[in-house]
């Protein structure tokens, strides 16, 4: 029986080998050699010099103009999060009280913008909010506003579009954590003398964290690193982290200083990530993540 | 006092009806259990008593007042759920003060009361744990805690001991049949259980397809069932088609079972000669004997089978072409009876309940 429970213990690794064959062999590397290379030391004139330093990182960190579009990189994403989480979770709640046809349907919709390259997608929101487009005609038509709207290369077109395209990872992550409480807990709740909004707040919504973790952890992570639409959707003007990253391997070659910026990047959004599940995770619905 | 009254209570999903006219009194203090196979109706009864779901028609009424809508936050009944619906983010102490902390009853209050609950279902000091963190039987507890610590008017119990293993489960019995003694709170409870029913009530609601089929004591539920389907669902029964050959006085009836075989009864029918019936005998209530006695009943049979369970044996014969079983209690005292012996089948003629076909 031994060895028969040794080879039922390798099962798992075996599953997992194909994946972990691809990491090692395509990812790993690459990345790893980026690393290496964020500390060689570049000359305009001579290209990449191999020769250590802390230059590049310096240089970053020490320059409030690399660390305000670094800022601005992470409060946008942030906003993202939040903008698709508090758009996102009304939806997800009822969609999972919709009934099976209706159901996938929606879903379907919510995943639709997927299906559409970002490009194409990208063009459609700037003829939409476009200085002429229809949505500047309608509002100043309605005498809204004499002036159209300033939201087409501004921060606050990078965030629509940003919202738009990463919803759909929002809602379902809610959805499948909404599925998973009991049905019979908001029911309890309600029976103990909660009325549907203590409910929700007393019950629901506590349950459901884990899903607002993952879903707002991987639509900022998916905004950060983004980079078509804030470059279309800013005009040039909203420059965020991967716009000067990419500035540095196309227009300069200076990789070295471009890969410790993606590092830069890398550690801060992971850091992030990790300091916003510990906070919830700690807190008082500790429970719900073990 | 009527506490709780249900009348012509119906509902439907789409088309299928799940409650379809129900009417029931429950007397403050009494226990009562909903009894019956699973979408015979009575979960969806005790949700519309709970308030989670809507009536199509009828009336339910607490303390002569309709609640029909009146949101199960208003209603002060306290439930505990199949799952037990403990909220897993929550610890004990918040689970089981959730019903004051809504009532907004001062802090140092709840400390005393969740402690005095849990102390009143055995449990004392759990406060800090959290649900997970308890066996079965413990959450169990914890919930039938939460659902009595606010003082609810009436107690909702749905499939009470139906998650619990048969040992645990038989505790449990005995210490909700204490607790309903000692507290005399209006309970219902839903249960597929029929002993658990049997046991824990003061009166049992046999339910079938939407409908209550019989609504008694639990000794008459038993010894009287009033419908086919009521005399099937509880215990056992020994089941033979026959015709009525003769009816005399006193409730004096002979069925003819086969050629040879009159099965007597003094339960009376109230068909005519001839008609075709149904004679039911609980296994319990016949006897082996390897002489015949002067019975009301009693028919030379041979043992078939025998199954032996312990606590009772079984033994299988056949009485007119109609196999049957006999429960034999285990006394020690072994009736030397093997398979494929020469016995008797013996019973009196009250154990014969006649039903129409």
């Amino acid at each position: 029986m031994p060895t028969r429970r040794r080879r039922l213990f390798l099962i798992p690794v075996f599953l997992v080998l194909p994946l972990l064959a691809i990491f090692l062999v395509f990812y790993l590397p690459p990345i790893a050699y980026t690393f290496i290379q964020s500390f060689y030391k570049f000359s305009p004139m001579k290209g990449i010099i191999k020769e250590w330093h802390l230059g590049n990182y310096g240089k970053f960190l020490t320059d409030s103009y690399y660390l305000g579009i670094l800022w601005r990189t992470i409060w946008l994403s942030a906003v993202v999060a939040l903008v698709c989480l508090v758009l996102g979770y009304p939806v997800a709640y009822y969609i999972l009280h919709m009934a099976g046809r209706a159901r996938g349907l929606l879903v379907l919709l919510i995943l639709s913008p997927l299906l559409v390259t970002v490009v194409i997608r990208s063009l459609g929101w700037i003829i939409l909010l476009a200085p002429t487009g229809p949505l500047n005609r309608a509002v100043m038509g309605l005498h809204i506003t004499s002036k159209p709207l300033p939201i087409l290369f501004q921060e606050s077109g990078v965030i629509i579009g940003l919202a738009h395209i990463y919803f759909a990872f929002m809602v379902l992550s809610l959805i499948s954590s909404l599925q998973r409480i009991d049905p019979s807990l908001p029911l309890a709740a309600r029976n103990l003398g909660a009325n549907t909004v203590q409910a929700f707040l007393r019950v629901t919504l506590p349950l459901s964290l884990p899903g607002v973790l993952a879903g707002s952890v991987l639509v900022f992570v998916l905004s950060v690193g983004s980079f078509v639409i804030p470059a279309m959707l800013g005009g040039g003007k909203v420059t965020v982290l991967t716009y000067l990253i990419y500035q540095q391997y196309i227009k300069f070659v200076n990789w070295p200083f471009g890969n410790a910026m993606a590092f830069i990047l890398l550690v801060l959004a992971s850091g992030i990530i990790l300091l916003a599940g510990r906070w919830l995770e700690r807190g008082k619905y500790s429970a719900v993540f073990q | 006092m009527i506490h709780v009254e249900l009348q012509s209570v119906r509902k439907t999903f789409g088309s299928v009806v799940a409650v379809n006219g129900v009417n029931l009194s429950i007397e403050k203090g009494e226990t009562l259990a909903l009894l019956g196979p699973s979408g015979c109706g009575k979960t969806t009864t005790l949700n519309m008593i709970a308030g989670f779901l809507d009536l199509d028609d009828g009336n339910i009424l607490i303390n002569g007042k309709v609640i029909n809508n009146v949101p199960p936050n208003k209603r002060n009944v306290g439930m505990v759920f199949q799952n037990y619906a403990l909220f897993p983010h929550l610890r004990v102490y918040d689970n089981v003060g959730f019903g004051l902390q809504m009532r907004k009853v001062p802090k140092a209050e709840i400390t005393e009361k969740v402690k005095r609950a849990l102390d009143m279902v055995r449990l004392p000091g759990v406060e800090e744990r959290y649900p997970k963190q308890l066996s079965g039987g413990q959450q169990q507890r914890v919930a039938l805690a939460r659902a009595l610590v606010f003082n609810p008017d009436i107690l909702l119990l749905d499939e009470p001991l139906s998650n619990l293993d048969a040992k645990l489960r038989e505790e449990m019995r005995l210490e909700l049949m204490d607790l309903r003694r000692r507290l005399g709170i209006t309970s219902i409870f839903v249960t597929h259980d029929q002993e658990e029913a049997l046991v824990l009530s003061d009166r049992v609601a046999v339910m079938n397809a939407g409908v209550i089929e019989q609504l008694a004591i639990p000794t008459e539920i038993y010894e009287k069932p009033k419908t086919g389907f009521v005399a099937s669902f509880i215990g056992e029964f020994n089941k033979m088609a026959g015709e009525v050959a003769e009816i005399g006085s006193g409730g004096a009836v002979k069925v003819k079972i086969a050629e040879g075989v009159v099965i007597k009864s003094n339960q009376g029918y109230g068909g005519k000669v001839g008609d075709k019936v149904q004679v039911m005998i609980r296994p319990e209530r016949m006897r082996l004997s390897l002489q015949a006695t002067a019975s009301d009943n009693s028919f030379p049979v041979k043992v078939e089978k025998i199954a032996y369970l312990g606590m009772v044996i079984r033994y299988y014969i056949t009485i007119g072409g109609v196999r049957c079983v006999v429960f034999v209690a285990n006394r020690g005292d072994r009736l030397n009876i093997a398979t494929g012996a020469d016995v008797h089948v013996e019973w009196d003629n009250e154990h014969s309940l006649i039903a129409g076909l």
